[in-house]
């Protein structure tokens, strides 16, 4: 085996490049390979770290962005994010509802999000028009945002990674303003669906350039995520996704491209996606999350046969089972998809999914160590 | 095509208006409600039903049948007689067990058990125990469909089951989610496993019918 010789972000735009590195690049830390705040914290205790650190956000499962966490764990990534805006708070309303800056009131429930009160149910096209949509340039989200952006580029080689702004922007957030009946207007109401989600696209756009304004430049990779699928199927069809988000996220991307035309553009989406990939490539994300273990039809070795020439594939460990089993489990997952998805480069092991919090802490620690020791590759030349 | 196929098809196609109009003059020629919910809307539905969980439909598909199927159900509730109901093959308690905040999974649960010809109650997201409970002895359901998601959730699935369980009564349990397996399923003490949402209706005709 290589001892390590490469730069963390060496070793990344070698694996993006679809080339085999000394070793197979790890990341935690990203806003899909989180710890939940009870794991964290054993964690952190495990590892003997006692500095307390601030929560960077509050009122999600996993709150805690600890450097000397990560760095112990061997994570190849270091990551920046946009911030609160200036011109907006979070308000409650009578009922106890947590209104966001899209307008969603949630209630709730102890977990972190809750019952969602969808604002834009009953709207129509002026109903669109007239609503209050979020300020992408506010210069609150990007404070600090380009300081720490070039510090980690400039003293430091690890891969640098801006966390998306938004979770499931287009179907996730469709959902949320609309409820259920926004896979209706998908079908049978396009010409609201498309204004919608032409407001949504005109936010999120916003967002994806205030970071690559301020940061682009010092940025290795930029997540993007939407669930399209749930744990057996797609949610919406191969056609529906092409017709309705493609060019939205097209447009997205081009940008980010443009803007700083060495950046990789990571996409997450959740479930059974198999029959999603090609048209996620068709798109132009380059590194695609997490091809989640146990869906219906995700076979890794498949998977990389068909697509592995023309993406990079990320995540893979499962967290809804073999992360919480034995050591030997997280080490048998890890040979598994090591020997499916690292052959020829193009793959960065992660977690399928944050780590939840009933995952015994010790496993993180032999997943952290175990994926950095059988992810050498040999060496062949 | 009969009228009665006519309406099955305009609800697999998701065509509301159809339905409605179909269902109208179904009723005008002297056909009774029932007669139109089992043989229209309900085959129309598990045509739909059938497609997606193999598969070949998604989830817009099954919510633009479903919103099909509500119309007709509005033009044939008015034509039913006192004390008769929607859903007549019983009621069907579902919901989100306690600490679990997902619910689409839940949500087409409902949505295919509806399509089967039940009546469903949605007790919700995060329902703790006493509140499964208490809606057992208000409803009297023939089966609880009970869901989680995360790991972390599958113990209160197992406190809900036994607290349903051990209360008495002939209720069914059924469990699906995607950390639950047939195995937890059994050593939980549930009724029956449903693998997704699509599977659900199915195995709740089945373990009514055993």
């Amino acid at each position: 085996m290589k001892t390590s010789s490469l730069t963390h972000r060496q070793r990344f735009r070698i694996a993006v490049d679809r080339k085999e590195p000394d070793r197979v690049p790890f990341e935690l830390g990203g806003s899909t390979s989180m710890m939940n705040d009870p794991l964290y914290f054993k964690v952190k205790d495990l590892l003997g770290v006692n500095r307390e650190i601030q929560p960077y956000r509050a009122g999600k499962a996993s709150n805690y962005y600890d450097e000397e966490v990560w760095e112990r764990l061997g994570s190849d990534f270091r990551h920046v994010w946009l911030g609160s805006p200036d011109n907006f708070q979070v308000q409650v309303d009578e009922q106890g509802k947590y209104i966001d800056e899209w307008g969603i009131a949630r209630k709730t429930k102890g977990n972190g999000a809750g019952e969602i009160f969808a604002p834009l149910g009953d709207a129509d096209l002026d109903g669109l028009n007239n609503y209050r949509w979020p300020d992408p340039y506010d210069k609150g989200r990007i404070r600090g945002l380009k300081e720490r952006a070039r510090w980690l580029h400039e003293h430091t080689d690890y891969v640098v990674s801006a966390k998306y702004p938004v979770t499931d922007p287009l179907l996730g957030l469709g959902m949320e303003l609309r409820g259920s009946k926004f896979f209706i207007d998908l079908l049978a109401n396009k010409r609201f669906a498309n204004a919608l989600l032409d407001k949504i696209t005109q936010v999120i756009y916003g967002l994806y350039e205030s970071i690559m304004e301020e940061a682009g430049s010092f940025l290795d990779m930029v997540e993007i995520a939407d669930d399209f699928a749930r744990q057996s199927a797609p949610l919406i069809s191969g056609h529906l996704y092409r017709e309705m988000f493609m060019p939205r996220y097209r447009e997205i991307v081009n940008m980010i491209k443009k803007k700083a035309p060495g950046v990789k553009v990571f996409f997450h989406s959740c479930g059974a996606i198999y029959t999603l990939i090609p048209w996620f490539i068709e798109t132009g994300y380059d590194i695609i999350n997490p091809l989640q273990p146990n869906c219906r039809g995700t076979d890794h070795q498949k998977i990389k046969h068909e697509f592995g020439s023309e993406v990079c594939f990320h995540g893979a460990i499962d967290v809804q089972a073999a992360m919480l089993g034995s050591e030997e489990d997280v080490k048998r997952e890890v040979r598994r998809r090591i020997d499916a998805l690292a052959p020829g480069g193009g793959y960065i092991l992660s977690t399928a999914n944050q780590l939840q919090q009933d995952t015994p802490p010790e496993n993180v620690i032999c997943l952290s160590r175990y994926a950095r020791e059988y992810g050498c590759y040999r060496q062949s030349m | 095509m009969s009228l009665l196929e006519e309406i099955a098809t305009a609800v697999f196609e998701g065509d509301a208006d159809k339905v409605k109009e179909a269902s109208e003059r179904a009723l005008s020629d002297g056909a009774a409600p029932e007669t139109v919910i089992n043989e229209g809307l309900i085959t129309g539905m598990n045509k739909i039903g059938y497609l997606f969980k193999n598969g070949e439909v998604y989830v817009p598909e099954v919510l633009i049948a479903a919103r099909a199927m509500h119309a007709g159900m509005d033009v044939l509730k008015s034509s039913l007689q006192a004390g008769e109901e929607i859903g007549n093959k019983g009621i069907v308690l579902v919901g989100t067990v306690k600490g679990d905040l997902h619910d689409i999974g839940k949500n087409l649960v409902a949505m295919m058990i509806e399509g089967a010809g039940y009546k469903v109650v949605d007790l919700g997201i995060d329902v703790a125990p006493d509140k499964f409970i208490k809606a057992v002895e208000e409803y009297q359901p023939l089966a609880v469909g009970l869901s989680a998601l995360l790991t972390t959730t599958m113990t209160a699935m197992q406190e809900t089951v036994s607290r349903i369980k051990g209360n008495g009564g002939r209720v069914r349990v059924i469990v699906g989610g995607a950390p639950i397996t047939q195995k937890f399923a059994d050593a939980i003490g549930a009724d029956a496993y449903a693998p997704d949402a699509a599977s659900a209706a199915d195995i709740i005709n089945q373990i009514l019918a055993g």
